[in-house]
């Protein structure tokens, strides 16, 4: 019988990380007070170079990265708030969000003490943003079939290839990209490696596509004979796909996957109060529903974020909350639709309205990226001894 | 609840609640036999304070406990029995084994003491009914009883004259016996998934079809990943209606519980049966016995709609005046208090 003794327990913030909440809120509601709800709605798609400036001069990337590289050495819990805080206020973070969740990680396990001194401070102080690349026009769900190749030369590496929906090329300064090094396309993750690429080398082109709301955040990127330093490898050659699997642990379970439609209802909670107008108990139930399904959702995106500031790499638990907690920034918009159906009287404004046109249009995308929701319900199943 | 006290507990649970003998005890028989070896285990006793002779554990220590009952399919109201004696004990009430179910009375004009669709009161030797500000401790044996419609035999509504018949009154203070149904029928209805799971896992990897196991097919495997996915929420759900220092529940607390039990046990049923085929839906096999309890806690004590009306009128009240009132009523008021 499998105990339950054997599931997460759950975890509290702890007050010395929470204290960090306090701060976080009045920067944001300063920095964020003219921003209107329709473009907070984009929030981890909102591209603000300034902004991910101003985070940084006060400390707030790179939290849970050593002092020694500029960051503030902080636990998960301290990022954890942070994220919360950042999200919950539709703060434009993606400048340098992958990179701080994702790529900051990766240099700092594996990459070399010259990487880490290089990027590490520039990343943390917000000058410099890095996108990361992984998917191509043949390679979605399938990584491992990635046909981008850095074929080795005299001075380092020569990178040919195309990489697709990869965010902000245009406008950052590096891409880590997972990339061929050795073997055929058909060896599978075999032959695979990580290589950071400086995007002002000659020979690389980005073009944003833009997305069925007009934005155009992802990017289609053209390598031609691109000469890379020897030093743009990443961790070691072959180990790619180890290493983009970790590095994956950190994509799927954070607040992140469970708020991104928090916005939008906290932005209706307020005009229905506001409004004045009297809230049937069945609008009431729809507002407790969502916190109700939030307050687990927490509860076990808090646990998952107590195993990784362990060392563990809790594969799967992170795979439920992503699933689960993608499940329900989608089904957001649609019960905010129902809770105003049901009171005619009360007029949303037009920003509000605008936030969840645009929320209702792109919560499919939030079960594509970084793993569809399909695949990771296979890696369930896989755990579940299914497959 | 440390793994050393919680294996011999899980142990003997398996041993009594084989399925035979979970369906003897859901049809009523040899039920208090049953009970009487449950009880004498001694883990019945652990809310009640080290004072009267319990084991003095708070409800975040009993919750492995509760969800164990749960995963066996123990008929009898096990959690609202540990609740109810500590409850008792507080007030010098000294208990005889008695297994005992929890209930709110309906409002009635006549002053019986009426309450409806009971879990697991048929096999209670006495009811804790929330009467009028007050606990009533009621002889089951007194009260006229009209068999549970999801289990005829195991759960009842009852019928009490007048409240006169109580052999004891104390007033209810504090507790919320709604709270405390939602908590306990919450940490069972985790264990009634977990168990669920199990079973369909264990069949899809036996069952052959198209000359292979049926797991090897996506389209199973895809559906036992949300299975398993809500079964996980629901066990951080029911932790979290149980995350309490007392052996009473916080009511926001015990209702996102049952909220989110409620919510996942529709799924987890649904795809159980769907995987299992005709065979599940046979009296043969044990699966009936499990979903059957989901949906009777489904229906009883705190709805879905009733919890979510609850924490909604709990998030409209709430005012931090800072902005991010959702985020602030779940960190606030839906997590266990920081340690």
């Amino acid at each position: 019988m499998n105990s339950t003794l054997n599931s997460l327990p759950l975890v509290s913030i702890p007050s010395g990380d929470e204290a960090l909440r306090a701060p976080i809120r009045d920067f944001l509601r300063s920095a964020l007070r003219d921003v209107p709800a329709p473009v907070r709605a984009r929030t981890w798609m909102g591209f603000d170079a300034d902004f991910s400036k101003a985070l940084g001069r006060e400390g707030w990337i790179g939290l849970a990265l050593p002092p020694e590289y500029g960051g503030a050495g902080r636990s998960a819990f301290a990022r954890f708030v942070l994220v919360e805080e950042l999200i919950a206020a539709g703060a434009p973070v993606s400048a340098h969000w992958f990179a701080d969740r994702q790529t900051a990680p990766l240099i700092l396990r594996y990459g070399s003490d010259a990487q880490r001194q290089f990027f590490l401070p520039r990343l943390i102080r917000g000058e410099i943003f890095i996108c990361i690349g992984m998917s191509e026009p043949d390679t979605g769900s399938d990584l491992s079939s990635v046909r981008t190749r850095a074929v080795r030369t005299e001075t380092g590496w020569r990178l040919n290839g195309r990489k697709i929906w990869t965010t902000n090329a245009h406008r950052a300064q590096y891409m880590c990209a997972l990339v061929r090094t050795s073997g055929q396309h058909g060896d599978r993750h075999k032959g695979l490696s990580q290589v950071l690429i400086d995007l002002s080398l000659p020979g690389i082109t980005a073009r944003p596509i833009r997305d069925l709301a007009g934005d155009g955040h992802f990017c289609e990127v053209v390598f031609e004979d691109v000469e890379l330093p020897p030093d743009a490898l990443v961790g070691e050659e072959g180990s790619g796909w180890k290493q983009v699997t970790a590095e994956l642990a950190f994509e799927r379970s954070g607040p992140e996957r469970i708020l991104t439609s928090l916005m939008l209802a906290e932005t209706w909670l307020s005009e229905v109060k506001a409004s004045g107008q009297p809230v049937p108990d069945s609008v009431k139930a729809i507002a407790g529903r969502i916190a109700g399904r939030m307050a687990v959702l927490r509860a076990m995106s808090l646990a998952v974020a107590d195993r990784l500031d362990k060392g563990e790499n809790p594969e799967i638990d992170a795979s439920y909350v992503k699933d689960l907690g993608t499940e329900f920034e989608q089904t957001v918009p649609g019960w905010i639709s129902e809770a105003m159906e049901q009171m005619p009287a009360f007029l949303p404004s037009e920003d509000l309205l605008r936030a969840h046109a645009y929320i209702t249009q792109l919560a499919p995308s939030f079960s594509l990226r970084g793993g569809t929701r399909q695949i990771l319900r296979g890696i369930i199943a896989r755990s579940l001894g299914l497959r | 609840m440390t793994d050393s006290l919680m294996e011999p507990f899980e142990r003997a649970l398996a041993d009594l609640c084989a399925d035979e003998q979970v369906r003897r005890s859901e049809s009523g028989e040899a039920a208090d036999a049953q009970w009487a070896a449950i009880d004498a285990l001694g883990y019945t006793d652990v809310l009640v304070s080290t004072e009267q002779g319990g084991a003095g554990l708070s409800l975040t220590d009993a919750f492995p406990l509760f969800f164990a009952a749960g995963q066996a399919g123990l008929s009898h109201p096990f959690a609202e029995t540990a609740i109810a004696r500590a409850i008792l004990a507080g007030a010098g009430h000294a208990h005889n084994g008695e297994c005992i179910a929890m209930a709110a009375a309906l409002p009635q004009a006549d002053g019986a003491v009426v309450c409806r669709e009971v879990p697991g009161a048929a096999l209670a030797q006495q009811v804790l009914v929330a009467w009028r500000g007050e606990w009533l401790l009621m002889p089951r044996a007194l009260a006229q009883s009209t068999p549970g419609a999801w289990r005829p035999q195991a759960s009842a509504t009852l019928r009490w004259p007048s409240a006169k018949l109580a052999v004891r009154r104390l007033p209810v203070g504090d507790a919320d016996v709604v709270a405390i149904c939602n908590a306990a029928h919450a940490a069972g209805m985790a264990g009634a998934m977990a168990r669920v799971q199990a079973m369909s896992i264990a069949y899809v990897n036996d069952r052959q079809q198209f000359g292979r196991a049926i797991s090897q097919f996506q389209a199973m495997q895809q559906e036992l990943s949300v299975l398993a996915e809500q079964a996980s929420a629901a066990t951080f759900g029911a932790r979290l209606g149980c995350a309490s220092d007392t052996h009473l529940p916080h009511s926001l607390l015990a209702a996102t519980a049952k909220l989110r039990c409620s919510e996942a046990a529709s799924r987890v049923a649904a795809i159980a049966h769907a995987v299992h085929g005709a065979i599940g839906i046979t009296e043969e096999l044990a699966l009936g016995l499990f979903t059957r309890r989901l949906h009777e806690w489904r229906a009883c004590a705190g709805t879905e709609a009733g919890c979510a009306t609850l924490l909604g009128h709990a998030l409209f009240a709430h005012e931090t005046g800072a902005g991010q009132e959702i985020l602030d009523f779940v960190r606030l008021e839906l997590a266990p208090a920081a340690a």
